[in-house]
Parts: structure tokens; sequence; C-alpha cells
């Protein structure tokens, strides 16, 4: 089965899901799974793992929807978090520790599988991903306390990275991230203006 | 209040991406209802760390949307009934031998037809691949061009300026990227009316006060470099007869787009 993207409000998505409606999941399903699946991917790092913790989000956002208020941000921030949130949770609970333990192999092997498909997809208009260009230390930066759930206290202890230098790397990772983002906008701006002459 | 101040302390990005404390979080958001400022650096931040997590999109794997939907609302997969297979005995007959002639001839045509389709889609791929071939080089060059002014964007020694429409021109628009300590100067994203024949735009960059010759515009396209300067305070670019004008003479024509370092 093929999934179609429908193109919707996202004020008329909302009120589907807060009233229930099957359509509304499914839509919603359709048009976020992917990024939502490939943020959880990324934090728990194990396909097997990342299918169990995509029902858990879905099943809480479902729940969860009637708490949704569109004045707080967008729908999309709103399934991103839950769906953040419930995979470091995962990979925070006693039984991920444990079989982390056990299959340390197991785990390993996944993760270069993962680091390896992510190199596959490159962007539709051929840019380098983001990830490459960005600093290492600053992408360990992001990817510990957006991916992994870590605070900045805790990047410092468990690092030995002094909390300043955490804190001027944070700043300076998310600096050089809007700056490439401005930038690949632009570029695809451009992209549109070289088809229209 | 300084807002200023309060943006550039970090706290706004630590706040999105989670890291703060209850109490620093419910600052973070008072404020930000406080002042648009506030409430803006937030939702760049937002955003920017979500086009991160966008680039990690993986397609899930197929079963789960049905396992997903079938967990919420309790759907069994749909039920199929069994066939039982004809087990009548085939009869032989006069009208079946005709029956299977029919078909033979029915065949023997069909075969026919397939083949000139075939023949016909062969022909069709033949073409589709070399048109494939020179869309593929096309992409090459559009991707060598992107990645060179992506480069520029990500380094941050360059600065991007603005060049805005003058009277003449009010919706022309222009980018110079401009490195001071390398002497780089180049010029994109160039929307100006189509110079008419015998004339051409020029880009001049503003020396101790005076115009000074930047190069001549050849193509509206992609990126171009320009001649290099350490030490402009502005750039313009105005239209000429080709081949263009001398720093001595200064620029002639009307000026179309101009900005400040």
């Amino acid at each position: 089965m093929s999934k179609r993207k429908t193109i919707i409000a996202e004020e008329a998505l909302v009120s589907l899901l807060q009233s229930k409606d099957q359509r509304g999941f499914s839509i919603l399903y359709d048009n976020y799974s992917s990024a939502l699946y490939g943020v959880i991917l990324k934090i728990v790092r194990s396909e097997e793992i990342a299918a169990d913790v995509m029902q858990d989000a879905f099943v809480k956002i479902w729940k969860n929807i009637e708490g949704y208020n569109r004045t707080k941000g967008t729908l999309f921030t709103w399934i991103l978090n839950v769906a953040r949130n419930t995979a470091i949770d995962r990979i925070r609970s006693q039984e991920f520790q444990n079989s982390q333990r056990n299959q340390d192999l197991e785990s390993t092997i996944n993760m270069i599988d993962n680091q390896e498909n992510s190199q596959f997809d490159i962007d539709a208009i051929g840019v380098k991903k983001v990830v490459q260009n960005l600093r290492p230390e600053y992408q360990q930066m992001i990817d510990l306390l957006y991916f992994q759930g870590y605070t900045q206290a805790e990047v410092s202890e468990e690092f030995g990275i002094p909390l300043g230098t955490v804190k001027t790397r944070v700043k300076a990772a998310i600096v050089q991230l809007r700056q490439y983002f401005v930038g690949l906008s632009l570029v695809q701006l451009l992209a549109i203006i070289d088809k229209l002459i | 209040m300084n807002t200023k101040e309060y943006i550039e302390s970090g706290i706004l990005e630590s706040y999105v991406l989670g890291a703060t404390t209850a109490g620093e979080s419910a600052e973070v958001e008072r404020l930000a209802m406080e002042y648009p400022a506030i409430q803006q650096e937030i939702e760049q931040i937002r955003q920017s760390l979500e086009n991160y997590a966008l680039e990690h999109q993986k397609e899930p794997p197929a079963f789960l949307k049905d396992k997903i939907m079938g967990e919420i609302f309790g759907e069994q997969p749909e039920y199929q009934p069994v066939v039982s297979l004809n087990t009548v005995p085939p009869k032989k007959s006069i009208f079946s031998m005709a029956a299977s002639w029919a078909l033979l001839a029915l065949s023997i045509g069909a075969n026919i037809w397939f083949f000139r389709n075939w023949k016909n889609s062969e022909d069709k791929l033949v073409a589709l691949e070399t048109q494939n071939q020179i869309l593929a080089q096309e992409g090459k060059t559009l991707k060598a061009s992107y990645q060179e002014e992506v480069a520029i964007l990500q380094n941050p020694d360059f600065k991007v300026i603005k060049l805005s429409g003058q009277p003449v021109a009010p919706n022309a628009k222009a980018l110079v990227y401009f490195d001071k300590t390398k002497k780089e100067v180049y010029l994109s994203a160039l929307q100006l009316p189509q110079a008419p024949t015998g004339k051409q735009y020029q880009l001049w960059a503003i020396v101790d006060g005076k115009p000074v010759d930047a190069g001549m515009i050849d193509s509206t396209g992609n990126i171009l470099k320009m001649k290099p300067f350490a030490n402009a305070v502005a750039f313009a670019i105005s239209l000429e007869d080709t081949g263009g004008s001398t720093t001595e003479a200064g620029p002639k024509g009307a000026v179309y787009v101009m900005g400040a370092v």
C-alpha cells in the first residue's frame, strides 16, 4: 500500500483529530510518520524498538490530542515533542539499558547500519546534509541535548566539558544551524527562480 | 529589561532543547508573552531544530500503520472467506474444439499486436534515456553551483548584503556575498529587468566615497564571482552600454539596485 500525503490545512486536521475522527488519524500518520520515525530511530537506534516507540507515541498523540493548543505552537512541534520524549524515556528505561548491555554488539551493528542509511538520503536538489556540515563538537551538543535528552549539566559532567563551554557550543551550534537553513531556503528560492527563467 | 542581552544569553536555545529547569522555562514563557522579539527568536530556534530533525526523515515499515490503527481503533484484519475450488470434471465437445481454435487465432493476433507495441516502446525508451542523460548533466551543473553557494553561505566570514531596488526599478533585487579578509565578492539571486539589446548591467563597489568598477554581469542564472575588494562600504548595479563604463568615467546609466555593507 503506498502512502499518499493529503494536503489539508493544519487547523482542519486538528479539528478532525479532536473530534476523534479516524480519517484524521490516518492523514496525520501519512503526513508525519516519516518525520517522527526518523527522529525516533535516531534516538533508539534499532528498527524494532523504533516501531514499538512509534506505536506508543501515536497512541499518546491520539489520547492527548484534546490537550493540544494551537496558540502554543504548531501541531508538528507538539507531535514531534511527544515522539521525542517517548523515545528518550525509552532509552532511559531500565529495560532498554539492560538490553543494551546484553546486545552490545548487535546495537553497534544497528548503529552502523543506521549511520549508513542516513548517508543515502541526499536532498532532492543535491545539497549535502547539514549533519555533514555542522562541526563535530556542535553536532555532539545538539545530538546529546535534542536527541538523547541530556541536560547541559549532565553533558558537562559525563563528558568532562566545563558547563560554560557546553553553553557556548549549544549557542554556536544553533547559530550555525539557523545560518544553514537560511542559506538552504535561499538556494531553493534560487532553484525556483532558475526554473522561471 | 534588555531583550537583546537576554536573547544573547543562550537561555532560549536551552529552553527549546528542553534543557532548562521548570523555573527557567516558566520565566522564558512569561517573557515570551511580554516581548514579541523573544517569542520570535524562540520560533526561529524551534524552526531550525525541527528542520534539523526533518533531515533524519525515514519511511517507517509498511505494516506499522495498520498495526497502530488496529491498536487504537481495535480493528481486526479484514475477513477473507475461503473460496472452494471448482471440482466439476471438464467435458469434451465439438464446441470446446472450436473454442480452442478461436483462442489460438486470438492469441496469434494478440502476439502481433504486443510485438508492435514492444517495438514502439523500445524506441520511446531510447528517446527517454537520451533525455534523461541531458537532464542528469544539467542537474550536475546546477548542483555544483548550488554547492558553491551553500559553501559561501556557511562560511561565517562572508557577509550577505541585500541590494534593494532603486526608483527606476523598485522591485529589482540582488545579493552580494562579501568576504573582506579574503577580498572575495560574489553576486547572486539577481532579479533585474531584462537588459535591452546593446545594454548590460555592471556592478560597482563604493570605495572611499567613489564608485569603482566591480565587473560586468554576463548572466542572471547562477552565482557570479566579481572583482576583489577589501574596503567597499556599499555595492550598486547600474545599466550601461555593453562592455560597461570605467572607474574613471564612473557609472553613466541609471542605478537599479544598491545596498550598504
